[in-house]
């Protein structure tokens, strides 16, 4: 079994891509399952079901989205197995920042979008700094100057990555990402994931409402960058 | 042996300039450009044993890889199917370096779509399923990807900024991505506002150019900065700037050339042009001697129009 993380922030094409991606695979002969995680609510599972292959949506509700990807991963294959697939495609939902659900051994992708300017892949963190792909979309938008200079800027946060130039309304790239998709070796053993999550539970996690600073515990940061531990 | 390709073919090729000049000694020229190229790779071949002969290709690509100064000798679009899946009724166009080759056809007949399928070098992988090939081979990927190793240089229809840098600073930045000197940022910018009405200011947000001097400042960086040898042109004449100058500028010694256009005067510039209906290539046309003289004429009109406009512009009457 292969396992694909694909990441990236709302909107950024990530299904777009994906749709074309599970064409060529399938031309290939090789039989991907899709599971979608998000939040509250999605549709990708209805795009993705036009494709004949098998969809599974996970809705991580009052979880940490990441958290709940990474921890259905073992069901998320077993899963996959069941349908009688050999590659479990998995797209996050893609809303935090600050960490990123990739086990070690799976293919990670980050769809990141140029319009959003060359200082994003800057802003993104581990989603684009520890990914083994990144695939830039809707460059349609903008100037070929604009594109390579977003490049540059995707080499300046991760300059082991390979980029592919996508496009997901027309389906450029889609055969490179589906051949590096096919090329990635099988999991195997145990995975671990590829960067620390943040710091440990924080009060909101546990409930707190109260937005006044003294009502807040665990490990905090000031305005100015000053850390400090508050709590027994 | 790969050092043989290029001079052999540069020496015949060369003298091509792309003014309309001599349409039958151009295209004679092209033929015997073609012939030595394909000779070349026979020689290549042959002087291999057999079982080498991929390995010759592999030198022919590396050579374009290694040597920035290396210019490809044919871009090759091998057609594939319009927009209701027949097949293109031109099935295959070898374009030469040097020439100039025009892409006409009612608005949404595929224009762009032909241009883009030129600036990914497709592989069948788009959904006209055109493929394209350069020196008679489907390039490398890097190629393809990397834009210090890149090819084509593009100038789109689309031309909105949306990167949050003021213009000297992403004009530094592209250089960079191109692996070129970051002071050329400033020749681009002198290169822009000889094409645009009011002067682009260095220090400006890019956002807060308008759509002229967008395409201007795009056209100057295609000139100094991209410099890759194919240029991909659609549409300039929307631009509000010096089409004219603007293509003379783009269409540097011995590059090829490929511009979309509505436009009868930049149309007959083209030694060729393709013509596009319903997302398919229908049929090639060579500029006639008879078009060439109509060309002429168009020259006259257009300058006189061209400076009708400025009159207006400047806010004088026309006399
Ligand atoms: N112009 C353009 N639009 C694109 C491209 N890729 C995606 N889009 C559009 O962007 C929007 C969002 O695309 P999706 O594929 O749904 O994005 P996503 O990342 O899966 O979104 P979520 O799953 O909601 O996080 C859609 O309207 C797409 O049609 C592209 O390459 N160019
Ligand atoms: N060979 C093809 N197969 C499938 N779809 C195609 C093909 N060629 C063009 N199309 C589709 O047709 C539409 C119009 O094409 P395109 O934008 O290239 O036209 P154009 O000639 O550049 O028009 P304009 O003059 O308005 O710029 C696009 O949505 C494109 O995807
Ligand atoms: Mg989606
Ligand atoms: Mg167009």
């Amino acid at each position: 079994m292969k396992m694909v993380v694909v990441a990236g922030t709302p909107g950024s094409g990530k299904t777009s891509v994906l749709m074309h991606a599970v064409k060529d695979l399938k031309k290939a002969e090789l039989n991907p399952a899709l599971v979608k995680i998000d939040c509250m609510w999605t549709e990708d599972d209805i795009r993705f079901k036009r494709l004949g292959v098998p969809v599974a949506v996970g809705l991580s509700r009052d979880m940490c989205p990441d958290h709940y990807a990474i921890y259905n991963v073992d069901d998320m294959l077993q899963w996959a197995e069941d349908q009688g697939a050999d590659i479990l495609l998995n797209e996050t939902a893609g809303l935090c920042l600050r960490c990123a659900p990739y086990p070690d051994k799976a293919l990670a992708v980050c769809v990141i979008d140029v319009t959003t300017g060359p200082n994003s892949p800057l802003k993104v963190g581990p989603l684009l700094t520890t990914a083994d792909a990144a695939v830039m979309t809707k460059g349609d938008l903008v100037s070929q100057a604009e594109r390579e200079v977003f490049r540059e800027r995707i080499l300046e946060a991760n300059s082991r990555c390979r980029i592919i130039e996508a496009n997901g309304l027309s389906g450029k790239g889609s055969a490179e990402l589906a051949e590096l998709i096919r090329s990635w070796p099988d999991i195997s053993g145990e995975m671990v994931l590829r960067h620390n999550p943040p710091l440990a539970i924080c009060t909101l996690c546990t409930g707190e409402l109260r937005v006044s600073k003294e009502r807040h515990q665990g490990m905090l940061r000031h305005l100015d960058g000053f850390m400090e531990y508050s709590g027994e | 042996m790969s050092q043989m390709t290029s001079p052999i073919a540069s020496r015949i090729a060369g003298p091509i300039t792309n003014k309309l000049t001599n349409q039958a000694a151009n295209q004679a020229a092209n033929q015997a450009a073609n012939q030595a190229a394909k000779q070349a790779v026979a020689v290549n071949q042959a002087v291999n044993p057999a079982g080498k002969q991929a390995v010759s290709v592999h030198i022919i690509t590396d050579h374009i890889v290694a040597d920035e100064f290396a210019r490809p000798l044919t871009l090759t679009v091998i057609g594939g199917v319009d927009k209701d899946g027949n097949a293109d009724d031109v099935d295959e166009v070898e374009i030469m370096r040097g020439e100039i080759i025009g892409i006409v056809g009612p608005t949404g007949s595929g224009k762009s779509t032909l241009i883009a399928d030129i600036e990914q070098f497709a592989v069948g992988d788009t959904p006209s399923g055109r493929k394209i090939l350069i020196n008679g081979h489907v390039p490398e990927n890097e190629l393809r990807t990397d834009p210090r190793k890149k090819l084509v240089a593009q100038l789109s229809q689309n031309m909105h900024f949306l990167a949050d840098m003021s213009v000297v600073e992403f004009l530094k930045m592209h250089a960079k991505s191109r692996g070129k000197d970051p002071d050329l940022a400033e020749k681009v910018i002198l290169l822009a506002n000889t094409l645009t009405g009011e002067p682009i200011n260095p220090a400006h947000q890019l956002t807060i150019l308008s759509g002229g001097q967008s395409r201007a400042l795009m056209t100057a960086d295609i000139a100094v900065i991209s410099d890759s040898p194919i240029v991909l042109i659609d549409e300039i004449e929307n631009a509000g700037i010096k089409k004219q100058e603007a293509l003379r500028l783009l269409s540097g010694e011995g590059k090829i050339v490929v511009v979309v256009t509505h436009d009868p005067m930049l149309a007959l510039m083209a030694s060729r042009r393709i013509v596009m209906k319903n997302g398919g290539m229908t049929k090639v046309i060579s500029t006639s001697e008879e078009e060439q003289r109509v060309f002429k004429d168009i020259e006259k009109v257009d300058g006189w129009l061209t400076g009708l406009r400025e009159t207006i512009r400047q806010g004088e009457v026309v006399a």
